[in-house]
């Protein structure tokens, strides 16, 4: 599994670098990584549902409102930041005399986790019961983001 | 086939009442109507015929368009048209415009006849005889029924004659014809109608004579006023209804009519049943002779008198003689009419109350929530924000904003705008009605959306819930699928009453006010 996230580090960047050590490193920030969007996901979509449900209908006019609960969604970037901020303080401390910097690996990292986060917390939101059914289609439906626009 | 015969102002207002159930679906399938009033012009009849018309629209638009279960505006009126001749409600008048009494028995010809025209003057007074009866018959029920007895001259005339084939075609089928007089037995018209009018269509079988049946709704005292306040001459004041001689002229009514029960010519009593509403703390109303300015409002005995008549053509035979109503209210001190003291013998008081709450429901939340939102111009840019539009109108090529559409949207804001709701206010302007919460009702216009939970007595004073209808708007979305109508205005009409249902099972019952 961990090959799969980590395709395009499956071998160290600096050829020096012991192998085993690179492969502990690497399973280590993939269990952050897991860790950080099961939380996140879990954080943004409980959120999400709370805020949801404590909106209400009182004028004809609150359906068009802008839907605040899918602001969560920004908390997507803290698993990312999170698991980017573990990936570089790990890669100094196991490989301290590498030649090769920590940015790349940590942004990439970072970003895998902030966007598998964004994904699946979208994705859970339109589960029945995850949203409520007066907000139903609030969170546009992926066939429907591009869906023109009457005039 | 049901026919409802409406005699006077009180009469066309028991009508009202009577169209406004049916439009709650509360009706018989069909309901054929005619108005017997000498003024025509009064502001009563202007309303009825204001209402019947609104009525028949929404018949039109909504009508088996609803889907499985919804009744509303579902009874078909037949308002005795012919072809060539003005459609509408019907009025009937047993006097031409400015006729008196003495043309109308033809008093100065009846010596020519061999008949002494002084006989005329041991029934009436010369007053009586000289009386202009264009507004009606003024409190002279025997003014009126001597001018009522001649309706066996006007058989030829329409509308009768159109009537007389119709109820000659429905004693030819099993079901038979039912007949109900409503009118006041304290007045002019009402009171002078009633056994006339029975006796004549009693005369109309050639065969099949137990297929018919007649009821009468007869109104006793409910309302009074004061025709010297009004400034009138003095001659007219003579002759006008005066509200001091209601209870006599009821009483004698009611004699009249027992004697008539008991005496030996019991085999001639033209009615099967004799429905009886009244009010014993009569309402004062401002006194007009007649014409627009007579115009009093709607009266929960009126109700009481409409809900009589559906009972009797749900079923003519579950009750016979005479029915009286008196309140079972829980306070001692105060008679007050609440929904078990409804009297029904066949209806399903439940029924007729969650009918009632149903359709209240659905036009408060059309008139201040749903139907403000189906127009909004974000509303077609954005339909998929609302889920239940979206689902069950734009998804599938529909909207609520084409000219059909827009009509029937209308239609729904007028008839509860300008008659449902003005009316039910005004049934509850005695605050012995217990029915609806009149602290609900927003002088009569609409209703407070705050109050959705509490819409029926008692008021809950103080209870505000601003998000009853987001509740409301929820089950919108939980109606199922299948529970649709026919597209555009009828399917949106079909959702809020179905939305209303599941409202009703989930707010009332928990706040008990469904028990």
């Amino acid at each position: 599994m961990n090959k799969l996230y980590a395709f395009w580090v499956s071998r160290p960047p600096d050829p020096t670098m012991s192998f085993d050590l690179w492969r502990g490193f690497r399973s280590e920030v993939f269990g952050v990584l897991v860790a950080s969007v099961l939380i996140g996901v879990a954080v943004v979509v409980g959120l999400y549902m709370w805020q949801s449900r404590k909106l209400t209908v009182r004028s004809p006019r609150d359906p068009f409102l802008r839907f605040i609960p899918m602001r969560w969604l920004w908390l997507s970037a803290l698993p990312g930041i999170v698991t980017g901020v573990i990936y570089a303080v790990r890669y100094t401390a196991v490989f301290p005399l590498a030649a090769i910097s920590s940015v790349g690996g940590g942004v990439s990292a970072a970003l895998i986790s902030a966007l598998t986060t964004l994904a699946v917390a979208q994705a859970l939101m339109w589960l029945p019961g995850v949203t409520p059914r007066k907000f139903l289609y609030h969170p546009r439906w992926p066939w429907r983001l591009f869906a023109r626009r009457r005039p | 086939m049901n026919t409802l015969i409406c005699a006077g102002g009180s009469g066309v207002r028991v009508l009202e009442a009577v169209l406004q159930l049916c439009a709650a679906g509360l009706g018989p399938a069909s309901l054929r109507l005619l108005v017997i009033d000498p003024d025509s012009a009064n502001g009563s009849g202007a309303r009825a015929t204001a209402l019947v018309e609104s009525y028949l629209e929404g018949h039109r638009r909504f009508a088996g368009r609803l889907g499985d279960g919804l009744q509303l505006f579902q009874t078909e009126l037949d308002l005795l048209d012919v072809g060539g001749r003005a459609a509408g409600l019907k009025t009937w008048s047993p006097i031409e415009k400015g006729q008196r009494l003495r043309e109308v028995l033809n008093v100065d010809l009846l010596d020519s006849t061999g008949t002494p025209s002084e006989l005329v003057r041991l029934f009436f007074t010369t007053e009586e005889i000289r009386m202009d009866l264009t507004q009606g018959f003024r409190g002279h029920p025997s003014v009126g029924a001597a001018a009522m007895s001649l309706v066996t001259l006007k058989t030829g005339e329409q509308p009768w004659r159109q009537l007389i084939e119709k109820l000659k075609g429905d004693l030819a089928r099993d079901e038979g014809a039912r007949i109900f007089l409503a009118g006041s037995v304290f007045g002019g018209t009402g009171a002078s109608t009633f056994y006339p009018i029975a006796r004549f269509l009693r005369s109309v079988p050639e065969v099949n004579h137990n297929r018919l049946k007649i009821a009468a709704g007869a109104l006793s005292p409910y309302f009074r006023f004061e025709a010297a306040t009004a400034g009138v001459d003095s001659a007219a004041s003579r002759q006008a209804a005066k509200a001091e001689r209601f209870p006599l002229a009821t009483r004698s009514a009611v004699d009249f009519y027992e004697r008539l029960r008991v005496s030996a010519v019991e085999k001639n009593l033209p009615f099967d049943v004799f429905y009886w509403a009244g009010d014993d703390t009569p309402m004062s109303v401002p006194y007009a002779p007649g014409g627009p300015e007579q115009k009093n409002p709607s009266h929960f005995v009126e109700l009481l008198t409409a809900l009589a008549a559906l009972d009797f053509f749900e079923s003519p035979g579950a009750v016979q003689g005479s029915c009286y109503a008196g309140s079972n209210g829980a306070s001692d001190e105060e008679a007050c009419l609440e929904w078990r003291d409804l009297p029904l013998a066949r209806l399903d008081r439940e029924k007729v109350r969650l009918g009632l709450l149903r359709f209240f429901l659905a036009g408060a939340v059309h008139l201040g929530f749903s139907g403000p939102l189906v127009r909004l111009p974000e509303i077609d840019r954005a339909p998929y924000r609302v889920p239940w539009y979206w689902e069950r109108f734009a998804s599938k090529g529909d909207r609520l904003n084409t000219e059909e559409s827009q009509a029937g949207l209308e239609f729904l804001d007028k008839f509860f705008r300008d008659h449902h709701f003005p009316w039910w206010t005004e049934v509850h302007g005695h605050t012995a009605v217990r029915l609806f919460n009149r602290a609900a009702m927003n002088g009569g216009k609409d209703v407070r959306l705050d109050r959705l939970t509490n819409l029926l007595w008692p008021d809950r004073a103080g209870e505000s819930d601003p998000d009853a209808i987001d509740a409301f708007y929820t089950e919108m979305m939980k109606v199922p699928k299948r529970q649709g109508g026919a597209g555009g205005a009828a399917a949106y009409l079909a959702l809020l009453a179905n939305a209303a249902d599941r409202f009703i099972d989930s707010r009332y019952a928990k706040t008990g006010s469904k028990e």
